[in-house]
């Protein structure tokens, strides 16, 4: 037997060896996001949102700062020297050609006379001629030449000008200095870099190569520009650090919680024995549960990782309550015999967990989903290893002395004693203590929640942002008409409802109409200045030669009126400053066409709302507002589950204890999901999704102890079990309290105070089998 | 060999020596020009462009606050004031009222408001690293050329000349395609304070 016995742990262990190399290559998702359902129910809104998230996940944004601009360049010029040596990225760009200018002039100058920026069109509209005879001496009054491309006097009225100025170009505050893109702010210089990553952000070959070829930038501009510093901001940067941070505290839980069990289980048992065969027990459940996974859904997400570590607290209890009782037992014990009478209370522990977990299977929170299934998998094969392994591994008794165990006995039935006669009144108490703290319970669903970013990334990107003015990416307008002109002509409507909304220009929009505007505003822009221009008093040529012009110069832009197009969207589409903004355009949909308004700045939700609300084919897509609605509603649904998961569960236990024995044997574990939410509501912390899922664990923690404690009988048969249990399961979740990402944070610590209230309560399980007894 | 090396010195020794002499020359023109805190003058500019067969002239006038900035009102051939300061230049209506723009034209409106308020000023060093200064003094009066180190700007501008003895007295900008803008200044005025009615202009609620 001990043969068969060392071959299967040497099984186990290379097994083991195996999962911990290719822990590296396992497909870990670490976008908590994806672990979200499709909030959009149109597909083109999901065309939408998935195209723009392809064109944002691969962008990394780079800035060399400095005090002086000299430093800036040299610090931007070694920066990009080096990126374009790394295979990892593409597109390393840090020159604007420059025929940049030139090009928005001959795609813009045939087009002039349609082409009016906002204020322009609205004074034209209110003020007709006198606001373009003030534009006349405006530009020939501004003592500064503003940088126009435009030549004066293809453009006596600036209204070119006006409208070059107002493109949407992406940017914000930077220009070009000499072919770089620079920006000045509080005495220090930004240079720009821009690249992409050839792989997936997520992938981690990429991210390691990324990392490696920023590390290298560093020291080359630290070693040739070292007055300049580098800022960068990227997807892959933070699912990098997402990445490293889950890993790092995936293997610190992990191992500090298998070694905390192990010295437990060394210190209960004096023996390697139970050690190692209840971390094979663990390890198989575990290894079943990755597999299932991986078979399902291809991956395994970050998260079920996590909380897959804390699996270990719970999958560790069969094995722990077999090897309690044998320890117990002493010379007295037959493996089958003792297995036959511990397999109804492992039973029914699977099953209220299973049923706790079934619940979280049916909801369409595919991240949920995975845990639940992780968690299912694990446990059953956890139950299914300690049911086969144990009499088969461990059928030999242990006659040593159990008297230190014994004073632990003595302990646990002196709390038990002093529960069961104090239970009628410290009962109602607790309940009455902990009602108003479950009333003053209050709930976030803030899908940032879900995640830290790093602060020093963070920083950074909100530096970035500022001064780029990048777009959000989560916070869209998706607009859908028939053809191109209707579409271009709503997406106008929307876009003079923003500006209608903030005439302080706090945020900002870009959207393919201010770069080609609809035919329908171009005709009627050409009318507008066509009325005050050219019309039969020529007025134009009046006001022209007024202030001084030749007499060429007016009829050079009357012919030009008059032989003038519209400039057409794929006329724009072909031209190459069209290249950045591609991506708005989703082209043909199912029903006619599709784009999209990004947004950037400071846009209240409210006022979004209210810009759209009653435009026909527009439609604000809030990607964090969505998923947080659904994060409550999913946060509801778990309540309900839970609830349901009680009362199916007194059903189940009430045909083996009775009504009354179902209830006892469950008032442990309804205190250890009752306790919990009162001390939330005490201590002011709102209740998000992840403490119901925490609480899901700790019904099926508590439902264990109860049922162990109940089966074991009055003489704390399971005490040992149980309080061993309770040791384990707070030292692997009680650590998850220290994670840096919240969600895993406020679990581990709803766990930490649900398995220490079902432990102290466990003794209730008892309960209504002792009066029962006495009664009969 | 030797010689060589000795020859090389001897340039890296006048390059710092020349450069100083402009800086020392900078500082005291702008030592001469500000050294009171408000300064009032009438202007009249003149704009000559190749389309243009007569030059365009507006008039009006000016008041430079050290603390402030640049009030350039205009009052011929129609009104207009401009509040000019490192923020940008803002347009101010007969009402009173100030003309918002767009974060874009308010970033290259600032730059031109940094780059006015320095040449009326005559404060010309903060423009050293967009424009190469070349200051000549004369027997009583002294001008400065600068000339742009950006490829963007030098596309629209040539150069600028600022010229003066105690104030500034005449800006000359010459823009790349040969059209040419004269500023004069005259009846300049100093004083300790700014009157009312510009304290109410330059006042900026934002």
């Amino acid at each position: 037997m001990p043969r068969r016995l060392f071959t299967f742990l040497a099984a186990t262990l290379v097994t083991g060896m195996i999962a911990l190399a290719a822990f590296d290559k396992l497909p870990v998702e670490t976008d908590l996001l994806a672990m979200l359902p499709a909030t959009e129910r149109s597909p083109i809104a999901e065309q939408a949102m998935a195209q723009l998230a392809r064109a944002h996940e691969r962008r990394i944004v780079l800035l060399a700062v400095a005090d002086d601009a000299a430093q800036a360049r040299a610090g931007a010029q070694v920066l990009a020297t080096t990126l374009r040596a790394s295979p990892a990225l593409q597109h390393v760009t840090l020159d604007v050609p420059p025929d940049a200018l030139d090009t928005l002039l001959t795609t813009y100058l045939p087009h002039r006379f349609g082409l009016l920026s906002s204020a322009t069109r609205a004074a034209l509209q209110q003020r007709g001629r006198d606001a373009l005879q003030e534009d006349l001496y405006r530009s020939l009054a501004s003592p500064i030449p503003t940088a126009t491309p435009v030549p004066r006097p293809l453009d006596p009225f600036g209204t070119l000008a006006g409208f070059l100025a107002d493109l949407p170009f992406a940017g914000g505050a930077f220009a070009p200095e000499d072919g770089i893109l620079m920006a000045h702010r509080d005495g220090h210089s930004y240079a720009l870099v821009s690249a992409e990553t050839v792989g997936s952000p997520y992938a981690v070959s990429t991210q390691h190569a990324v990392l490696a070829a920023l590390a290298q930038a560093r020291a080359a501009v630290q070693a040739q520009a070292p007055a300049t510093h580098l800022q960068a901001t990227g997807l892959v940067l933070y699912a990098a650090a997402a990445q490293t941070t889950a890993k790092r505290e995936m293997s610190l839980i992990g191992g500090i919680s298998l070694l905390g069990i192990t010295t437990l289980l060394l210190l209960a048992f004096r023996s390697l024995r139970p050690v190692l065969l209840g971390i094979a027990c663990i390890a198989t459940g575990v290894a079943a549960g990755i597999a299932v996974v991986l078979l399902v859904d291809g991956q395994l997400h970050l998260l079920t990782l996590v909380c897959g570590t804390s699996l270990l607290g719970i999958a560790v209890d069969y094995p722990l309550h077999y090897f309690a009782k044998r320890r117990l037992a002493g010379a007295d014990w037959h493996a089958g015999e003792a297995m036959a009478a511990m397999r109804p209370a492992l039973t029914q522990g699977l099953l209220t967990s299973l049923l706790g977990y079934s619940a979280l299977l049916a909801m369409p929170f595919p991240g949920l989903r995975q845990i639940a299934l992780f968690s299912m998998v694990g446990l059953g094969t956890a139950y299914l290893a300690t049911l086969m392994m144990l009499p088969l591994f461990a059928h030999q008794a242990d006659p040593r002395s159990t008297a230190g165990l014994d004073r632990l006995r003595r302990v646990f039935s002196a709390w038990q004693g002093f529960l069961q006669t104090r239970a009628h009144w410290l009962l109602p108490l607790t309940v009455a203590a902990c009602l108003p703290g479950a009333w003053r319970l209050t709930h976030n669903d803030d899908v940032r929640l879900l995640s830290t970013p790093d602060p020093v990334l963070a920083r950074q990107e909100a530096q970035i942002r500022e001064l780029t003015q990048l777009g959000q990416g989560s916070r869209l307008f998706l607009v859908h008409a028939r053809d191109t002109e209707q579409l271009l002509q709503r997406e106008e409507q929307l876009t003079d409802a923003l500006r209608a909304r903030d005439p302080q220009h706090a945020g900002g929009f870009t959207a393919i109409s201010g770069f080609v505007p609809s035919a329908q505003r171009q005709t009627d822009n050409r009318r507008l200045i066509g009325e005050a221009l050219f019309g039969d008093d020529q007025w134009a040529a009046h006001v022209l030669d007024e202030v001084g012009y030749r007499p060429r110069i007016a009829e050079a832009l009357t012919a030009a009126y008059h032989a003038e197009r519209n400039l057409s969207p794929e006329a724009w589409l072909k031209q190459p400053l069209s290249t950045p903004y591609r991506h708005l355009w989703l082209g043909p949909a199912e029903t006619g066409v599709a784009s999209v308004v990004t947004l950037h700045g400071n846009w209240s939700t409210d006022t979004l709302t209210a810009a759209s609300a009653e435009l026909p084919g527009v439609t604000l897509l809030d990607k964090p507002a969505a998923v947080s609605k659904l994060m409550a509603q999913y946060r509801r649904g778990m309540a309900w589950a839970l609830a349901c998961a009680i009362g199916l569960s007194l059903i189940l236990l009430s045909r083996r204890h009775g009504l009354r024995g179902a209830v006892a044997t469950l008032l442990p574990c309804m205190l250890a999901v009752g306790v919990p939410l009162a001390a939330l509501g005490y201590l002011g912390l709102p209740a998000t999704l992840f403490h119901w899922l925490a609480l899901m664990l700790v019904f099926g923690i508590g439902a264990d102890y109860g049922i162990f404690t109940r089966e074991g009988g009055p003489q704390g048969e399971a005490a040992l079990g149980v309080l061993l249990a309770a040791i384990t399961t707070v030292l692997g979740f009680g650590l998850l309290a220290f994670s840096s990402t919240p969600a895993i944070a406020s679990f581990g610590l709803t766990l930490f105070m649900g398995v220490i209230t079902a432990f102290l309560a466990s003794p209730l399980a008892l309960a209504s089998r002792s009066a029962h007894r006495s009664a009969t | 060999m030797k010689r060589r090396t000795f020859l090389f010195a001897g340039l890296l020794a006048l390059l710092p020596v020349s450069a100083h002499a402009d800086d020392a020359l900078l500082k005291e023109i702008a030592a001469r020009v500000a050294d009171s805190p408000v300064l009032r003058a009438e202007f009249s500019q003149t704009k000559t462009l190749a389309a243009m067969r007569k030059p365009f002239r507006i008039a009006g006038h000016f008041t430079y606050a050290r603390d402030a900035g640049v009030l350039w009102q205009v009052a011929s051939p129609y009104t207009v004031r401009y509040l000019i300061d490192a923020r940008g230049t803002v347009e101010i209506g007969p009402d009173g009222q100030r003309k918002a723009r767009a974060s874009r034209e308010a970033a290259g409106a600032a730059q031109a408001g940094q780059i006015m308020q320095a040449l009326l000023s005559a404060d010309l060093a903060p423009l050293q690293s967009s424009f190469e200064l070349k200051p000549v003094r004369g027997a009583d009066r002294w001008h400065v050329t600068l000339t742009p180190r950006k490829a963007e700007v030098a596309r629209h501008l040539e150069h600028i000349t600022v010229a003066g003895n105690t104030a500034v007295e005449q800006v000359d900008i010459f823009e790349a395609g040969g059209d040419h803008t004269e500023i004069r200044f005259t009846a300049i005025e100093r004083d300790t304070r700014l009157n009312d009615a510009e304290t109410a202009l330059f006042a900026r609620p934002d």
